[in-house]
């Protein structure tokens, strides 16, 4: 009588203990569900905020170039010369110039205390020079291309991008501008 | 008998009831969807963000122009136009691949007379800039304002 006791009970605990194929092929099918479905939210985190910080440094960069630009422009005693990618003023009788280098990528400022880069990753930068006449209806004025002396007006307009993950992500912040020349 | 009921008793203490595993599962999934609006409001805010600084430049632009102005324009009815729009992404010379969505700011202008109580009230305008759009289904508004007076606006023009 006691043999079969103990012969029943460990029979039990045998099958309690293992499992079946079914049970664990089913474990696993959840276990990859689970990792999965936090893989991916890993991945859309991690690019997320990268998008996120992105998208902030770039205004924060676009904001700093375009305040330092706006500044000096305006204070400036006249424009020297001007292209799509190059602005030359007069500023406190030395030269200021902006240039934009395509194949770098990048937008300098120099002056007689050196050379400083004011952004980077910029796509696309173009200045535009215009008079000081508008034109009637509208907010536009008359391009000076023929005589730079005359400009009043500078228009800059950029676009800046920044990449993540490769080229899976792509941030861009696109700035305008209208400065007008304050002493001309 | 009474190795049965100490069986059964075993057995319920390793499984999860039902109950058990439904609180689980919702609070995963509350945890998933936090996660989740917090991401897309982190987005709502940097979106909303880039927007005020283009409406702001927008505004900027305008208030830039209205230097160029004489005080006979700034007086003609007509010759600054009260409304504008501008795009949020403007044209850029040299890019191919702008597939950013752009939307349209709408704008007005417009010019009153001073609110100054004195004599020389008549020789100066305010000039308010407004720009509006609507960003997730909200109307938002920026808008920006400066006197002008005529012994300070440009005298001539060639």
């Amino acid at each position: 009588m006691e043999c079969k006791i103990t012969s029943t009970k460990a029979r039990s605990l045998r099958r309690q203990s293992a499992t079946t194929l079914v049970e664990f092929m089913i474990g696993v099918s959840i276990g990859g569900i689970v990792l999965a479905a936090i893989a991916m939210l890993t991945v859309y985190t991690v690019r997320s905020f990268g998008a996120i910080s992105n998208y902030v440094d770039l205004d924060k960069d676009s904001r700093f170039a375009l305040d330092r630009m706006s500044q000096m422009i305006r204070e400036s005693d006249g424009v020297i010369s001007c292209s799509t990618n190059e602005l030359v003023v007069s500023y406190h009788a030395n030269n200021l110039t902006y240039t934009y280098n395509p194949n770098t990528r990048i937008l300098t400022q120099t002056y007689t205390n050196g050379t400083t880069t004011l952004l980077e990753g910029c796509d696309s930068l173009t200045f535009e020079l215009f008079q000081r006449n508008p034109v009637n209806g509208t907010y536009d004025q008359y391009p000076a291309t023929l005589i730079e002396s005359a400009g009043k007006m500078v228009q800059v307009t950029w676009i800046c991008s920044r990449t993540l993950v490769g080229s899976l992500v792509n941030t861009e912040s696109v700035q305008s501008a209208k400065i007008v020349i304050r002493k001309q | 008998m009474h190795l049965t009921k100490k069986r059964a008793n075993k057995i319920s203490s390793y499984a999860f009831t039902l109950m058990e595993m439904l609180v689980s599962v919702a609070i995963i999934g509350i945890l998933f969807v936090s996660f989740y609006v917090g991401i897309a409001s982190g987005f709502g805010v940097v979106n909303l963000a880039r927007e005020n600084l283009r409406a702001n430049q927008i505004a900027l632009e305008k208030m830039e122009t209205i230097r160029l102005y004489t005080w006979e324009q700034i007086n003609s009815n007509g010759f600054i136009p009260p409304t504008f729009t501008a795009p949020f992404h403007p044209p850029v010379a040299g890019e191919t691949n702008n597939t950013n969505s752009s939307f349209v700011y709408y704008g007005n202008v417009t010019i009153e007379n001073a609110p100054v109580a004195s004599a020389y009230s008549n020789n100066m305008r305010l000039v308010t800039v407004t720009v509006l759009w609507t960003n997730s289904g909200t109307a938002r508004t920026r808008s920006m304002q400066t006197l002008v007076s005529e012994h300070g606006m440009q005298n001539y023009i060639y």
